[in-house]
């Protein structure tokens, strides 16, 4: 790739990843409902853990075992925010690989808690050494 | 009235029975007058006896051999009724004296009350001894103070909580990650299960202040929470 040469995929900002989701939340069909929850799910996970990483808390590995870095990190950060995560991703998992009908949590629920915990990472200061 | 209890037919509480329905009610509402009249005890033998009606529903305690411990919970349809009738089981008071608590005694209103104070819930495991392995004796002091935690909540506050799965799991995503799911199994709609979920945080962030830096961490570490909801079924 040139410098000139426009990316495929340009560099984002995982809260956009939220706004998508309200967007397409409102749609009836299921692909979109669960297109939404898995993007809240991301939004979420991907926002935590570069924000923790660029506040001091955790040097990110960029691959599958930040899930769990990010998860226990929330839970000693923001107490059971980080359990929360763990439910997210739980359900973004059912939504994600499951074709059959799923049940709760809602997707009002991951709207709202991913909402919730973004703006809570928002909060932390920056770790100190 | 005199009832032959050594002639009752103890069946399981869910097998699929079809009776009228009309039959049924009279037979039922028979034996609510015998239950009225009879002292339970603690020590129960029975795994359920029939207790009382209310408003159109049927509440039914539950007595479990296994668990020693009583609790009842609201049927609100007809559904489970027909085999509770027939199978109904009425424990000797003779027999089943212990230390001289009288578990119902009066009438079935009282039974709400007593409901609240007695419900069971049920605690099982999903691979027992994967989960004691994995949180080694650490791991299972906090895990029992959770569950204590978890019970005392319930059981103060009335949670339609039905059971605790504890579950090991080894994650589908992340490679070696290995911890334990608390799963609170309710009886009740998702939001109210939710909603008590987030009560049980608050108890377990007391709790946590109580714990050693090394408890902390096992239950930060090793134990999550999550719920499951069977809103089909009322709670009392």
């Amino acid at each position: 790739m040139t410098s000139r040469q426009k990316p495929a995929f340009p560099a984002l900002d995982p809260c956009k990843y939220l706004d998508l989701a309200r967007e397409i939340a409102c749609r009836p069909e299921t692909q979109a409902r669960r297109t939404a929850a898995d993007r809240a799910y991301y939004a979420t996970f991907l926002f935590s853990r570069d924000q923790l990483g660029m506040k001091g808390y955790m040097t990110p590995y960029g691959d599958a075992k930040d899930h769990r870095y990010v998860t226990q990190k929330l839970k000693e950060l923001l107490g059971f925010l980080g359990n929360e995560e763990f439910r997210m991703r739980t359900h973004r998992n059912n939504v994600t690989y499951k074709t059959a009908d799923v049940g709760n949590p809602s997707l009002d629920w991951m709207l709202k808690t991913a909402e919730e915990i973004i703006e809570s990472v928002k909060k932390l200061p920056a770790n100190s050494p | 009235m005199v009832v032959d209890i050594r002639k009752s037919v103890h069946k399981k509480f869910y097998e699929p029975q079809t009776v009228c329905a009309e039959y049924v009610k009279a037979g039922f509402r028979e034996h609510l007058e015998v239950a009225s009249h009879i002292s339970v005890r603690l020590k129960a033998k029975a795994d359920f006896i029939i207790a009382g009606v209310s408003k159109g529903s049927f509440i039914v305690v539950e007595m479990k051999r296994s668990a020693r411990q009583v609790g009842a919970r609201q049927i609100s349809a007809y559904l489970r009724m027909p085999v509770a009738a027939e199978a109904l089981y009425i424990p000797s008071p003779e027999r089943q004296v212990e230390q001289g608590r009288i578990f119902i005694h009066e009438s079935i209103e009282t039974l709400p009350e007593l409901a609240k104070v007695a419900r069971p819930i049920e605690i099982t495991y999903l691979n027992q001894e994967l989960v004691e392995g994995l949180l080694g004796n650490n791991g299972k002091y906090v895990l029992g103070q959770v569950l204590k935690v978890v019970k005392d909540i319930a059981l103060e506050t009335d949670w339609p909580l039905d059971r605790v799965e504890i579950r090991y799991v080894r994650d589908p995503e992340v490679e070696d990650w290995e911890y334990v799911l608390l799963l609170l199994v309710f009886a009740c709609d998702f939001e109210t299960a939710d909603r008590h979920l987030n009560e049980l945080y608050n108890e377990i962030g007391v709790l946590t202040g109580k714990l050693s830096d090394e408890e902390q961490e096992a239950l930060r570490r090793m134990i999550f929470f999550d719920i499951e909801t069977k809103a089909s079924i009322s709670s009392t």
